[in-house]
């Protein structure tokens, strides 16, 4: 379990070259004088596996004990609030969306103070309205749009 | 010379100064708040600046940046925390000069000097970029591809993390370069079926994921001590002028190092503070001095920062190699407005380029003239809780990243970035590398494949001429130097 956790990072790049690698399966490579559209992401993909091989066995043999300063509990709630806005932001609307966000956010401290997190969601969902709907004209409601 | 003053005919219009006034506003805010850098504050602004013309939305991108280093300063002064990673040097002689009383003199050599280096740096670019420019105008395709490779390199393998976990995140950030249609064959690469994906991966989105979200989760369940920044008022800061004397040299010093740090690819504003204070303590004749508030140890890292964070717009305007971060998510401002920067650039839209530069100078008289009245504002922001920031920080990444396609999915890539971004800092994996890898990734592609186009798919000719074989032996010497570097930084470490 320990090994595991210290070679996490190293994994994770290689995770993401072996997935680029089997999006590339279809692409036609070409050969090295005349590169086809498939050659450069699969080259890349085979250095991201290795290289992230590398780190991962250097880290367990270094024991340098994985990730620091992990920190679940603001990771779930940032991520839940990015989520919301990419959920509801176009069908709620700027007001509802930014308040139910700010008291998403305000979950990932220790204590919650209901009153100010409130007076944060409105001020910031007026402003956020005024700047990018009213200013850059974004086609956003304040309100839930009730009609559709 | 003479292109640089028709340079304020640009700068000077209105609508030009009163986003570059903005723009150094706002950076000077960012600069201020700890925790909130200028890259996400770049990258939040990229949206808005849509809108504008290209010289207008670079001018005011620049002046987010080179604001953020005055402000930084004042925050490193009054609290001892840095504002942004440039000024964090400045905690060590500028805390100490605070707390003995003397915040206004200790502030004031940080403007002051901030300017002086700022316009140091601008003196740089004016003499140099030209040079630069007629130079590189003969570059083909394989000069192009050889000092890309060297970006890229050098993003790599400047980044304190050791070359391997550089090499990996460049990998990875060319990876996410790919996605979209490949400009040779029209070929659509990763796009697994979703519309949204063949334009390739919006840069607002990877920037504010990568430096804006992980920044938001490592901080705000952080209890906030009871910090009380040290108080201070305008008057303290007019009454030090006479004593600024002492700082020439070091301000002398501390430009020279960021000016020349600075166009290095992967050095930037804080490798150069750091070199010019430790610089400035090993050169003085009480070197014991330093860390106990010496105006010096403020004058030199602050002039280094500015200098440099002028300085680094050299090789992005003049060859399009972005060596920060930042440089790279302005890089991607102007390719979005339809402008590929390089020699061309420079000879096609005089304009813009001479317009930005007499703009940096412009918006470094107005930070100077700004912030000594206005100390005792910037003051009491300091003293503001952050845990207000970060919904603001939340609302304005999704909001505004909403709109650069008016539509959710890049709210969702957004997400995608930050989640990925911030599990890869836990492990020690720096995100610049990966932002350089997505923005040079496609041209390194574009230009490999053109030149073996011309030559039929011989190597050779990316060999051919003498600038590319000198570009390429800087690249190797680069890469040689970091390996060998991480061995060194290594041995030492059981012992410590």
């Amino acid at each position: 379990m320990k090994t595991l956790r210290d070679a996490g990072g190293g994994l994770l790049i290689s995770t993401i070259g072996l997935l680029f690698l089997l999006g590339a399966r279809d692409m036609a490579l070409g050969d090295l004088r005349n590169m086809g559209p498939g050659m450069v992401p699969t080259a890349l993909s085979v250095v991201a596996i290795v290289a992230g091989l590398a780190i991962a066995v250097s880290e367990v043999l270094r024991g340098s004990g994985g990730a620091s300063g992990f920190d679940l509990r603001a990771l779930v709630c940032v991520a839940a609030a990015i989520a919301l806005y990419a959920v509801m932001l176009e069908t709620a609307g700027v007001f509802v969306t930014t308040i139910v966000a700010v008291f998403v956010l305000a979950l990932a401290r220790p204590q919650l103070r209901a009153a100010e997190t409130l007076v944060v969601g409105i001020a910031l969902s007026v402003f956020a309205w005024v700047v990018f709907v009213k200013g850059l004209g974004m086609p956003l409601s304040f309100l839930p749009d009730v009609r559709s | 010379m003479s292109d640089f003053l028709s340079g304020f005919a640009t700068a000077l219009q209105p609508v030009n100064l009163l986003y570059c006034f903005a723009g150094v506003i706002l950076g000077n805010i960012v600069g201020v708040l700890p925790g909130i850098g200028a890259i996400a504050a770049i990258s939040i602004l990229l949206p808005l600046t849509f809108s504008l013309e290209p010289t207008t939305a670079v001018i005011m991108l620049a002046g987010v940046y080179y604001g953020a280093e005055y402000g930084g300063s004042i925050a490193s002064i009054l609290l001892n925390l840095p504002g942004t990673a440039s000024n964090a040097i400045t905690t060590l002689d500028g805390y100490p000069l605070a707390r003995r009383g003397e915040a206004g003199l200790a502030l004031l050599t940080a403007q002051i000097s901030s300017f002086s280096g700022g316009t140091l740096g601008i003196v740089a670019m004016v003499v140099f970029s030209p040079l630069i420019v007629s130079f590189s105008l003969s570059f083909g395709p394989a000069e192009y591809f050889a000092t890309l490779l060297l970006g890229l390199v050098a993003g790599a393998s400047a980044i304190g993390a050791g070359p391997l976990k550089g090499i990996a995140m460049v990998a990875v950030g060319m990876l996410f370069g790919t996605v979209g249609l490949d400009l040779n064959s029209g070929f659509a690469r990763f796009d697994l079926g979703i519309p949204n994906l063949l334009d390739g991966l919006s840069i607002v989105a990877v920037a504010m994921g990568l430096f804006g979200i992980p920044e938001v989760i490592a901080n705000i369940s952080a209890s906030q001590a009871k910090e009380k920044p040290i108080a201070v008022n305008a008057r303290a800061m007019y009454s030090a002028f006479r004593r600024l004397g002492a700082i020439v040299p070091s301000v002398l010093r501390g430009a020279t190092v960021g000016g020349l740090l600075g166009p290095l690819p992967g050095a930037g504003p804080t490798i150069s503070s750091f070199l010019a204070y430790s610089l400035e303590r090993s050169t003085s004749r009480n070197p014991e001095e330093f860390g106990t508030g010496r105006v010096n140890g403020v004058a030199a890292p602050e002039a280094a920062n500015n200098a440099a964070a002028q300085t680094a717009f050299i090789p992005t305007m003049t060859l399009g190699i972005p060596g920060t971060p930042t440089m790279a998510i302005i890089l991607g401002a102007l390719m979005i407005h339809g402008i590929s920067p390089g020699p061309q650039l420079v000879v096609d839209h005089p304009d813009l380029f001479w317009g930005l530069v007499a703009s940096f100078w412009i918006g470094n008289v107005f930070l100077l003239m700004l912030n000594i009245p206005l100390i005792g504002v910037w003051a009491r922001l300091v003293a503001v809780p952050r845990r207000f920031f970060f919904p603001v920080i939340v609302a304005l990444v999704c909001i505004g990243v909403f709109g650069v396609s008016n539509s959710s999915f890049d709210i969702w890539m957004v997400l995608l970035m930050g989640v990925l971004g911030y599990v890869l800092r836990c492990y020690g994996f720096p995100p610049a590398p990966l932002l350089i890898g997505f923005v040079l990734g496609p041209m390194v592609e574009e230009y490999l494949r053109r030149a073996l186009m011309i030559s039929a798919g011989d190597y050779s000719y990316l060999f051919s001429t003498p600038t590319s074989i000198v570009i390429h032996c800087l690249t190797a010497g680069l890469l040689l130097w970091s390996v060998v570097r991480g061995f060194r930084t290594k041995a030492p470490q059981p012992a410590g």
